[in-house]
Formats: structure tokens, sequence, C-alpha cells
């Protein structure tokens, strides 16, 4: 078990009632936080409630914290867990098949494609594609190229096996990739 | 080199990182034009995702938090202080009592009446009844806090 010297002093001062390690715990995971309560949650109001329940739950609960992974990682764990139990009780789906068929796509990149990407300005496209992908892969994109996270971080704070996080990362980069090129495509015809 | 273009699988794990990618996988991007324009476009893609914007939220997350969580920061009132261990308390007061005063208690039992005695009892299981519900009612409602899975 690894335990970090940073995230244990954190803990000491926050269960001693330090509210100002508090306010430093919640600056330094509010990122992490925020990356997927935006991806997982798309109301406004709801994204407001659940960030604010995550820190009261990690108040609560941090004298249970036992040091099996980094703080932030928990934090992100209960993160995740409100967006989904947010997502079952409204009854939304966290998950679906919205890849491009294959045979619809097949010579999407063949040809020049590496001009594709840099024929318009990338960003507004992808935030676009992204914005369309399922909740899970949203989040699951953010977390390890924007937040660079390991498979195992992300593991841990999705419950999912590594394999499977994995396979669906494959499965979100491949729709986003094949999306952006049939967006380019579609606007050249 | 082989002939049959990489799967996509392996052109994002070799663009990922090219040193994990299997030798014969690399051999053929290294000598197929289509099959590194892809490894190309997946890359560029990573790193326009890595440039994106990271979300923010509009509102002072610090400040509401810490309004939320100041009530629960405070010390316990007396007042609030568990009723299963004042009740605790108390029962060791009385037996300790009973303890040191055991001979003239024996004569007291024996002067009090079975009704009496099934007064006290009635009473007594009830209190006891409520403190076990009052008990699992505070343990649901932590599990319940808890419900992060």
């Amino acid at each position: 078990m690894t335990i970090y010297p940073r995230d244990e002093e954190l803990v000491t001062k926050i269960l001693a009632r330090d509210d100002a390690a508090f306010s430093v715990l919640i600056k330094n995971t509010e990122k992490l936080v925020s990356q997927i309560v935006f991806k997982m949650i798309s109301s406004p109001a709801d994204r407001k409630d659940i960030a604010q329940d995550v820190y009261v739950t990690v108040f609560r609960n941090l004298k249970d914290f036992r040091f099996q992974s980094k703080l932030s990682t928990w934090i992100g764990q209960i993160a995740y867990h409100a967006c989904l139990k947010s997502i079952r009780k409204q009854k939304l789906v966290l998950m679906e098949d919205v890849s491009v068929g294959d045979e619809q796509f097949a010579d999407a990149d063949s040809g020049q494609p590496e001009t594709l990407f840099l024929k318009k300005e990338l960003s507004g496209v992808l935030r676009a594609a992204i914005e369309h992908l399922p909740p899970l892969y949203k989040t699951l994109i953010s977390l390890f190229h924007q937040e660079e996270l390991s498979y195992q971080e992300i593991s841990e704070i999705t419950g999912l096996p590594e394999g499977t996080i994995k396979s669906y990362l494959y499965r979100a980069r491949r729709t986003l990739k094949e999306n952006i090129l049939l967006k380019y495509k579609r606007e050249e015809l | 080199m082989n002939s049959e273009h990489v799967s996509d699988d392996l052109i994002q794990q070799y663009s990922l990182s090219p040193s994990g990618c299997d030798a014969a996988a690399s051999e053929h991007i290294a000598g197929c034009a289509l099959c590194r324009a892809k490894v190309a476009n997946y890359q560029m893609l990573f790193t326009a995702i890595g440039e994106l914007e990271r979300p923010a939220f509009a509102f002072d997350l610090e400040t509401l938090v810490m309004e939320k969580i100041a009530p629960l920061a405070r010390p316990l009132a007396w007042g609030k202080m568990p009723i299963g261990l004042v009740v605790l308390l108390a029962a060791c007061c009385i037996g300790f009592i009973c303890w040191l005063n055991k001979d003239l208690l024996s004569v007291t039992i024996k002067a009090i009446s079975a009704d009496l005695i099934g007064l006290v009892v009635a009473v007594i299981i009830p209190v006891l009844l409520f403190q076990l519900l009052s008990l699992q009612r505070e343990y649901q409602s932590r599990m319940r806090a808890l419900d992060i899975y």
C-alpha cells in the first residue's frame, strides 16, 4: 500500500478541524471533479448540487479514508459515483453505441488524411464531437487525455476493469476521429 | 514488410506509444504511407484533446462548500451527545451504587411487590427498544451517505 505523505498531512489537518486545509483540498481536486461532473452531467443546476455534495461527502467520510489510493483518486471516485447516481435517478443513458458504421466510413482517412485535421479550427469541431459522445466515453477521454491519469487510476475512479477502460477508450477515440473526418468530408462535398 | 494494413486498435496503440507496439506492426507502419497517415491523425487528435480548455464551474465552489460544512465542523453540543452513551453511563452508575449497597438492595427487593417490578420492566423494555431503533436509523442514514457504489 502506497501512502502519499502530502495526502496524509492534509487529511490529518482537516480531521483536526483546519478549514484552510479543506480549502486546499478543494483547490487541489476541483479540476478533476469538474472534469467528471461536466462530462457526465449536462444540467448546470445538477452540476452545482453534485459538486457541493461531493465535497460534503468527502468531509463526512474523510475519517474513514485508508490511503489505499491517492486522495484525489478517492475524491474522483466519489464524484463519479455521485454523477452515476444522478444519471440513474433521471433514467438517462450512460453509454450507447454512437459509432459510425464501418461501411459508411471505410475510406474516411485514406488519401491525405493528415491534412484533414489541419484544415479548419480543430478545437471547435473536436469540442462538438466530444459533446456528442455518451457520458462515459466523454469522461474516459477527459481523464486519460486531459488529466493524464493512468488506466489504473481511471479504474479506481470508475470501478471498471482496466481492460474494459482500454476497450471503451479505443471505441471512443475511433468514434471521435471518424465523426470529425466525416464532418470534414461532408463540408467538402 | 507485412502487406496487410495494421488494425485500428494497433494504430491507436502505436499513436500513444510507438515503443509499446509489437515489432511487426511497427515495421508495417514505418513502410506504409496510409497507416502512417492514420497514426498522424490519431496523434493530432490526442494533442488537440490535451489542449482543449478544461471545464470550470461558474460558481465559487470553495465558498459554497465551506458554508455547507460549517455546521458539520462544529464540536458536538452536550445536548447532542449520543443518547446511548448517556444511558450506558447511567446504567454503570446505578450498577455501582447497587453493588455498594447490595445488602440494603436485597432487603429492598424482597420488599418490592411483583407488580412494581413488572411496571419497571414494562418501562425499561420500550426505552431500550426505542434506543435500538434510533441506532438502527442512524446507521442506515450514515450508510446512505456513504453510498458511493
